[in-house]
């Protein structure tokens, strides 16, 4: 799942880091009073807010407050069996015997912001456009192991599978039923531009109040929700075209949360008593993989970077400790692999390759390339050893390691061009595959079997789906394969950790850091422990501080 | 006469069309789908990509699109901004009356402000306040706009709290009058900001427009036959000294509008500027060519102004016409 | 003759020598490489080891507008070069051939003045994947003919009315000799009021985009993207925007008193010519 880390979509809670902050001070939230209006300032509006059409966690955060799956993963993260998961529309689940379907019977209270009951099928319909989309989200995995969903009566909704696994109730949690009353007078490829999708009637805990696309949000609490009123009156969503001025509102109190602090602001942030930073661990890491295909022509190797003993020797070139020193101090750490520590703790003693530029010259002298132009850039056969470098220019953190590994390859002559582009000309140069280092990160999901599509080879879905630079390992594959198919996380683990190995050693790419996500949170809300990967599920639960209530907590909801 | 006035808007015409066609061929250049996923849109597919394109008509070449484009334009259908997922025509009237507040006080504070100042500096040729001011002026033009941006809102806003942050008004504030002062209490920075650049080229037109005048013969005429220093400064200094300041405001309608895209970005007030760089971004083609459209027009508009300005300056001009 | 030995514009062309002098020795000046990363923490405050602090890469930021320096007045004078040049053309075309090419010509200057000038270059360089050193030049200068275009176009005009110029016209020199004997000579001191203003123009300019993150190749240094590296809330890294700001602040300054003075020649200049 290709996004930039700093969509702090996946994000967890460290119990032990939250216990030295203000995070878990009390007074205790269940007993403060609800009420109150907080205003959230964000990077970017969401483009669509219906739960079958998202396309980005702003997207993805709207739709979830405005709508409720079905059942819930829980705060453990857990995605195995159905431990941890909650209701939601849902009250109740049981396997057929078959362990191909699961029975779900809806809560009878459950309605409709408009006061229409919840029914069967409402869930048929959400998840018959989910799988005509070309596009369903990121759920491409998820909704491909869902064979079908059926409505034998109004109450019930079965969702049938394809194959036995242990993660169906997982799968089956994307499922967010959308209104049939409404939608079914709407052809599913109008919905997106239907009159529905630009004011949504939903079933979530908050209905739609006013939006003016690309400037504000405005969210109002349902009072007689089914699962019982949630805490803040009203949420206010509203973008800040940049980082400094969305930072500004939250440390002058105008607003009360921006979602991700970059580590430049953080010591800035700390200077404010009102403001508490959370921290949290990030499910996200960065990394610059090496493209195993032409640039020019994806159907052929990669002239140069075929070569696993250049790719070594490159990665040795790299002081990646220090790098993520120079640039995040403390508030980051160096990658570890193809995963992100809070998913695999036990895995961060794998062997690295080391920093080590003498053997890396002693390499690249080696394979040949031991002449050196005007600029001290190695030649072979009259070609200088060039590299171009694919940087997004909305991560500030991948363009520093970029711009502090380019002197770092200069040191042992190799020359690193660095294209920085905005959103589009990194996707469409990062879909024709050309570049030769592309500086990514993925957000990875509890469910680690995204590794399939991320490094696993191109091969039939998922495998290789989001694997840009074309990385393949057969061995890494099968260790995949078997990690997959185990059916507890203890069995599955020794094979995650032999495939990651795998692909460390390969040099697939230059793990660069994961870092320390923190939060801006004003002292005045009151928030339980930091929801593990998605923030915004637990906005029903925050409070205000009745003793820091201000004017805009008191004006009075608009119908 | 009215073949003059004919003419005069054949060019404004004509100039509206250059800007949109260059805008519009200028976009469609540019690398990257508009379908092209976001950033974080893991499973993005080119068949949808296709689709998309297909369904906005963006496969057919440029000069197609440009017909439909105008035609559309012409019906008074300005397109669908995928990325704000709204018709143009409802984004543009959200985005236009907050710039237009933004830009208009902010050339307001240019004008009064550097009239005043540059008149004053001219009449009162030499003193130490005089050549103390005209080095803040001569400062303030030279800093980066951008820059007098950002240090108003580190300093005033975020450091001494004098000024709120960001947007046109505190969320859920109060009505009425109080609500009418807020929002001028959020106007003030920004506005500032944009505007105190150009009243310092302003004053400095002004000031040696005035010094000019100040020596000219009808002036000491003037003086001669005993007139007060005051009238003479209103009644005949001041309007003939007008003339480089009025012909130079027909062009700060534009200037204005490219600091506002910094100001807005950095204040986080919902206008025009950010509006049409957050489409440049999305490649959403249509929103910019009607951002563009827009802006065109409210340019050609203000050089016409000035235009009506200058004549009422300027007798002989109003004579002739 | 006077003014620009006048004692201002005597400071401002000195100050304007001692920077090129500046950028022309970075190499010897300059403690430190531009590209050199030092061990430690990014982005230190000033200190005796390093004057000016590092920045956020831990590159020593004394030594990087050394170089910068020499970048940004490169871009500009290679901006000006092409904005006067193209203005010239343009100005002098429409006013030589009059009629429906100078109204066209004059249309087309108002309409890029029309376009905010950041949104223009903005909608420019989206439409490349990535600038280079001389293609920024390029763009800044392609973007800023109007001003040269509109002066040189009535100066021409009111030097064609001239009766020496007449004559020429009427006895037939060609356009190219007339260009190139009379009119240029004459146009030099508009051109030169029209090169500072492009110069003061420019450079603030250049450190916008870098703001909007538009600027050169990485790890070239300019005033403008030290600045736009500077990245967060600026009062915790100050050192990293009042240099810059201060060396662009300062040499604007020495470019608009220039102008001022070559401006108040220009106008004592066709007073003469009137009075003649």
């Amino acid at each position: 799942m290709m996004r930039p880390l700093r969509a702090a979509c996946l994000v967890s809670l460290l119990a032990s880091l939250c216990a030295s902050l203000s995070a878990c001070a009390k007074p205790d939230v269940e007993s403060t009073p609800t009420g109150g209006t907080i205003i959230i300032a964000t990077a970017g509006d969401a483009s669509h807010l219906i739960p079958t059409h998202w396309e980005s966690t702003s997207d993805r955060m709207l739709a979830e407050l405005l709508f409720d799956p079905l059942v819930e993963i829980g705060p453990e993260r857990n995605v195995f069996g159905d431990a941890g998961f909650v209701r939601r529309l849902a009250s109740q689940w049981a396997w057929t015997a078959d362990s191909l379907a699961i029975r779900f019977t809806l809560d009878s209270t459950a309605a409709w912001h408009d006061g229409q009951p919840v029914v069967a099928r409402d869930a048929v319909a959400a998840f018959r456009v989910l799988k005509g989309r070309f596009n369903p989200g990121s759920l491409k995995t998820e909704m491909k192991e869902i064979d079908s969903v059926a409505a034998p009566d109004d109450r019930t909704v079965v969702v049938h599978f394809s194959r036995k696994s242990p993660y169906q109730l997982y799968f089956a949690s994307h499922i967010l039923p959308i209104p049939t009353h409404i939608t079914d007078a709407i052809a599913d490829s109008l919905l997106e531009r239907s009159a529905w999708a630009q004011r949504p009637v939903g079933s979530g805990p908050y209905r739609l109040a006013r939006r003016e696309p690309g400037v504000e949000t405005e969210l109002v609490a349902v009072a007689d929700h089914y699962r019982g009123r949630p805490g803040p009156d009203r949420i206010l969503f509203s973008t800040s075209p940049t980082a400094e001025s969305g930072v500004a509102r939250v440390l002058s109190g105008e607003a009360d949360m921006w979602e991700l602090l970059a580590p430049q602001f953080v010591p800035e942030a700390e200077k404010y008593p009102d403001v508490r930073l959370i921290r949290s661990e990030s499910f996200g890491y960065a990394f610059a993989a090496f493209n195993f295909r032409d640039p020019n022509d994806s159907s052929r190797p990669h002239p140069l970077l075929r070569e696993r003993a250049l790719r070594r020797a490159l990665t040795m070139a790299i002081d990646r400790e220090r790098n993520v020193r120079t640039r995040f101090g403390s508030e980051a750490r160096a990658g570890l692999g193809p995963f992100a520590r809070i998913n695999s703790p036990a895995d961060s003693d794998l062997t690295h390759i080391p920093y080590d530029t003498i053997a890396a010259d002693r390499v690249l002298d080696s394979l040949g390339w031991t002449a050196r132009n005007r600029d001290g850039i190695r030649v072979r056969n009259g070609r200088p050893l060039m590299f171009t470098a694919l940087v997004p220019e909305a991560s500030g953190g991948r363009r520093a390691m970029a711009e502090l590994m380019q002197e770092q390859f200069r040191n042992v002559g190799v020359d690193l061009r660095i294209v920085i582009g905005d959103d589009k000309v990194f996707g469409s140069r990062l879909k024709s595959g050309r570049f030769d280092l592309l500086f990514g990160g993925w957000g990875t999901t509890p469910l680690r079997t995204s590794i399939q599509g991320t490094w696993g080879s191109r091969g039939p879905d998922p495998w290789g789906a989001q694997n840009q630079a074309y990385y393949a390992n057969a061995e890494a594959d099968s260790a995949i394969a078997r990690a997959v198919r185990e059916l507890t996380p203890a069995e599955a683990a020794p094979h995650y950790r032999r495939a990651y190995q795998l692909i460390i050693d390969d040099a697939a790419a230059i793990w660069l850091y994961e870092v320390t996500e923190a939060h801006a949170v004003h002292a005045r809300l009151l928030t339980p422990p930091w929801r593990a990967e998605a923030w915004w599920r637990t906005i029903p639960l925050w409070r205000v501080d009745p003793a820091k209530r201000l004017p805009r907590d008191a004006a009075p909801v608009t119908p | 006469m009215r073949g003059n006035q004919l003419r005069r808007i054949g060019d404004a015409a004509l100039l509206v069309a250059l800007v949109v066609a260059t805008c519009f061929i200028l976009i469609r250049l540019a690398p990257g789908d508009p379908f092209y996923p976001r950033l974080d849109d893991p499973a993005w597919t080119p068949e949808r990509a296709a689709t998309q394109r297909v369904a906005f008509g963006y496969d057919k070449p440029i000069r197609i699109q440009f017909v439909y484009y105008v035609s559309r334009t012409f019906r008074g259908d300005l397109g669908w901004s995928h990325s704000r997922n709204q018709p143009v025509a409802e984004a543009l009237a959200s985005a236009l009356p907050a710039t237009g507040l933004l830009v208009v006080t902010a050339l307001g504070i240019a004008f009064a402000v550097g009239i005043l100042v540059g008149a004053w500096q001219g009449w009162r040729r030499d003193s130490p306040l005089v050549r103390a001011s005209d080095r803040v002026s001569l400062v303030l033009l030279s800093v980066p706009e951008f820059l007098i941006a950002v240090f108003a809102l580190m300093g005033p806003a975020l450091a001494w709290r004098w000024f709120p942050t960001a947007g046109m008004r505190t969320p859920y504030g109060p009505e009425g009058v109080l609500g009418l002062l807020d929002r001028l209490h959020h106007l003030a920075l920004p506005a500032l900001a944009l505007g105190l650049p150009i009243a310092a080229v302003v004053a400095r037109l002004q000031a040696s427009a005035m010094r000019e005048v100040r020596d000219a013969e009808f002036v000491r005429a003037a003086r001669s036959r005993g007139l007060l220093d005051g009238l003479v400064l209103r009644r005949h200094a001041l309007r003939n000294a007008l003339i480089p300041v009025l012909t130079y405001a027909g062009l700060q309608l534009s200037t204005a509008l490219s600091g506002a895209v910094i100001v807005e970005r950095l204040f986080s007030w919902p206008g025009m500027g950010r509006l049409i760089v957050d489409a440049v971004g999305a490649r959403d083609y249509p929103l910019v060519a009607g951002g563009v459209l827009v802006a065109a027009l409210c340019t050609v508009v203000g050089t016409m102004l000035a235009d009506l300005a200058l004549r009422w300056a300027t007798p002989r001009l109003r004579a002739r016409a | 003759m006077t003014d620009a030995r006048r004692p201002k514009a005597r400071l401002a062309l000195a100050y304007l020598a001692l920077l090129t002098l500046a950028a022309l020795g970075a190499d010897w000046i300059a403690p430190y490489d531009f590209r050199e990363q030092l061990t430690g923490m990014g982005a230190q405050a000033p200190s005796a080891a390093h004057w000016l602090g590092t920045d956020a890469s831990m590159r020593d930021v004394w030594s990087r507008m050394l170089y910068g320096t020499r970048n940004t007045l490169g871009i500009a004078l290679l901006a000006v070069a092409v904005a006067l040049t193209l203005g010239t053309a343009i100005g002098a075309t429409a006013a030589l051939l009059g009629g429906i090419v100078d109204r066209l010509l004059s249309r087309l200057a108002d309409a890029f003045l029309a376009i905010p000038r950041i949104l223009l270059l903005l909608l420019v360089v989206a439409s490349v994947e990535s600038v280079g050193t001389y293609a920024l030049a390029l763009l800044l200068g392609s973007t800023g003919w109007m001003g040269t275009s509109r002066l040189v176009r009535s100066e021409t005009l009111a030097l064609l009315a001239t009766d020496h110029l007449r004559s020429a016209r009427a006895l037939g020199v060609p356009a190219s000799r007339l260009l190139r004997r009379h009119l240029l000579p004459a146009l030099v001191p508009t051109l030169a009021t029209a090169g500072t203003i492009a110069f003061a123009s420019v450079i603030p300019l250049e450190a916008g985009l870098a703001f909007l993150g538009i600027g050169l190749p990485i790890p070239e240094p300019s005033w403008g993207n030290i600045i736009g590296e500077a990245g967060g809330l600026w009062l915790t890294r100050w050192w990293l925007v009042l240099f810059p700001t201060l060396a662009i602040t300062t040499t604007v300054i020495a470019a608009n008193t220039l102008r001022e003075s070559f401006q108040t020649r220009l106008q004592h200049g066709i007073h003469a010519e009137g009075e003649r």
